[in-house]
């Protein structure tokens, strides 16, 4: 087969983590009290591939490359790092995505902090980049095209841009510059050391390919950019599209046909599909769900807002309407939800939308409604705090800890983030191992006493159901309680740290 | 070079960055030229990341002549 482009990643991301994206964050921690291979051997399992080293399932941003340039006529497919060796000889470029290189983005950084020790993706992508076949295609002269939601860390790294030979860095949504990438690298003319895709360069709707081939456990994006304008994101600086239905029906066929029966819905805010501005709309998200549960056999949304939970529930029911839909094929549902302070002044000051439609005042009120509404309806959200924003002072800190006590009845997990400069914040200083300390200690203490309680209940109650049609999942429960109880035991936390415990399943 | 929406920045020493922090706003996109041979990839990114990669959110292409100089204007597009 010809491929005169190899699009690929390392590890840790060309792998559907045994079909539970959740366990994907292990590969953003180093391993602890286990051996890598066995960390490795959960967090990041290969995948099936083809006679070509094709795998069956790959990223959904590598998918969107190799659409874009199969539309446009090259030669370019998804390779599993494995297979790159077999290409080297003939091809003219790789192309790399990732989401993380160097462990610098949340939350591999706070692990790396807290632990002092490498996470298992940059680990892995170094392994990657050294590897015999990485060698040699240099040796041969192909290009080196780097991208990604991570390619800002390239910028922090120059000596290895230098040393793996990388021409190309590319920051930004990519399906449209790619093409003239590609040109310039077949016509052998030069290429730019560094692209920043600003808003006239980004696809519009019409211009997104749809995806040739599966994406890893059925991720399909439905919208991209978010109108909340959160200074420390960087997903808002791009124009808000919603993807239409069929396109999105589209994906979740190509996944479909490749054995792909799950869909993950991507989208900063899955109830924020089809919405007025910030005001969600009811029929477009029942849209979404009804057409996509009509084909699939389960279901996971990535993230949604707090603020449009407690609004879509309080004003139209359509929380308990969507989960009642969903209860024909599972018994509950995860995402990713943003607390990011308890501070009702820094949420004036650096998210006054993400409150919206509600007053940014309310923050920690709109926080605690909508984990209620969440815990009523079988949602078990992995949500984040960022600690560190610029102006953030001792007071912000100990609102942040007040909320998070008053979460405790809620099954859910609570993880603290370092500032990493991203968005609007992307010229400010990081976050500093020497300032965590005091009141930061104590919040990271209590929310890793939440976690710590909560992981193993959702872990065993909804998470891995062990079947006997699949033995592995039996293994991946024991180590994945093994590895809950070292913490527990490092940390000294024991299980019945709460009095009282309301789980509404 | 300069067009209604596209600026081309010649830089041909480490002095001439300064020119760069005060680019106006109502390009859409900008191209940075480096045209200092002496310069490696590392220099170039370590010169440009805090006043301008780190702070921009227009368009931006980074070029580094060769030694065919001929033949890189002629495929800069």
């Amino acid at each position: 087969m010809k491929i005169d482009f190899i699009i690929t990643s390392d590890r840790s991301m060309m792998t559907n983590h045994h079909g539970y994206e959740f366990i994907g964050f292990m590969t953003t921690a180093p391993p602890v009290g286990l051996p890598e291979s066995v960390w490795n051997w959960i967090s990041m399992p290969k995948l099936k591939v083809d006679e070509y080293g094709r795998p069956v399932e790959a990223p959904y941003g590598l998918r969107k490359i190799e659409a874009s340039l199969q539309e446009a006529g090259f030669n370019a497919y998804v390779i599993d790092p494995d297979y790159i060796g077999k290409y080297v000889d003939t091809s003219k470029a790789v192309l790399i995505g990732h989401h993380d290189y160097f462990a610098l983005g949340p939350p591999s950084s706070e692990w790396w902090i807290i632990t002092g020790r490498e996470p298992v993706n940059s680990r892995s992508f170094k392994r990657l980049m050294n590897s015999e076949a990485m060698v040699k295609a240099r040796e041969n002269g192909l290009k080196f095209i780097v991208g990604g939601p991570a390619a800002w860390q390239w910028l922090w790294q120059p000596d290895l841009v230098n040393k793996w030979k990388i021409d190309t860095i590319i920051d930004g949504e990519a399906e449209k510059v790619i093409i003239d990438i590609a040109d310039r690298i077949l016509n052998n003319e030069p290429l730019p050391l560094y692209v920043y895709v600003g808003v006239d360069e980004v696809p519009s709707i019409d211009e997104i390919p749809i995806i040739r081939h599966a994406s890893v456990n059925g991720l399909v994006e439905i919208m991209r950019g978010c109108p909340r304008r959160c200074k420390f994101c960087s997903v808002t600086l791009r124009p808000l599209r919603y993807i239409p239905i069929e396109n999105i029906i589209k994906e979740v066929e190509v996944n479909l046909a490749y054995g792909v029966d799950g869909v993950i819905l991507h989208s900063e805010d899955v109830f924020l599909y089809g919405a007025d501005g910030v005001i969600p709309r009811p029929r477009p998200i029942l849209k979404l769900h009804e057409e996509v549960l009509k084909r699939v056999n389960s279901i996971a949304w990535s993230h949604a807002s707090l603020a449009a939970i407690k609004y879509s529930e309080e004003k139209y029911k359509l929380v308990s309407r969507v989960m009642d839909m969903i209860y024909d094929k599972q018994d509950y549902i995860g995402v990713e939800v943003g607390i990011e302070t308890g501070s009702r002044k820094l949420a004036r000051k650096v998210m006054p939308a993400k409150a919206a439609p509600y007053n940014p005042d309310s923050w920690p009120e709109i926080v605690i409604d909508a984990f209620r509404i969440m815990s009523e309806n079988n949602i078990i959200p992995a949500s984040t705090l960022i600690v560190g924003l610029p102006g953030e002072d001792e007071e912000d800190i100990l609102e942040t800890i007040e909320l998070v006590e008053r979460l405790r009845d809620y099954p859910s997990l609570i993880v603290p983030m370092y500032f990493v400069p991203m968005g609007y914040f992307k010229d400010k200083n990081w976050y500093l191992k020497e300032k965590i300390e005091g009141s930061l200690r104590e919040l990271g203490e209590i929310c890793l006493r939440h976690d710590l309680y909560w992981a193993e209940k959702i872990l065993t109650r909804y998470y891995i159901k062990a079947s006997l049609k699949n033995p592995g999942s039996y293994v991946l429960k024991i180590l994945l309680r093994l590895i809950l109880r070292i913490y527990r035991s490092v940390t000294g936390i024991k299980p019945e740290t709460f009095e009282k415990i309301h789980i509404h399943a | 070079m300069e067009s209604s929406d596209r600026l081309v920045l010649h830089i041909k020493s480490r002095g001439d960055i300064s020119k760069l922090r005060s680019f106006s706003v109502r390009y859409r996109r900008i191209d940075i030229i480096i045209e200092d041979p002496g310069l490696s990839k590392k220099d170039v990114i370590e010169m440009l990341r805090d006043d301008i990669l780190m702070n921009h959110f227009r368009s931006v292409r980074i070029w580094m002549v060769n030694r065919d100089e001929n033949r890189f204007y002629n495929n800069l597009r």
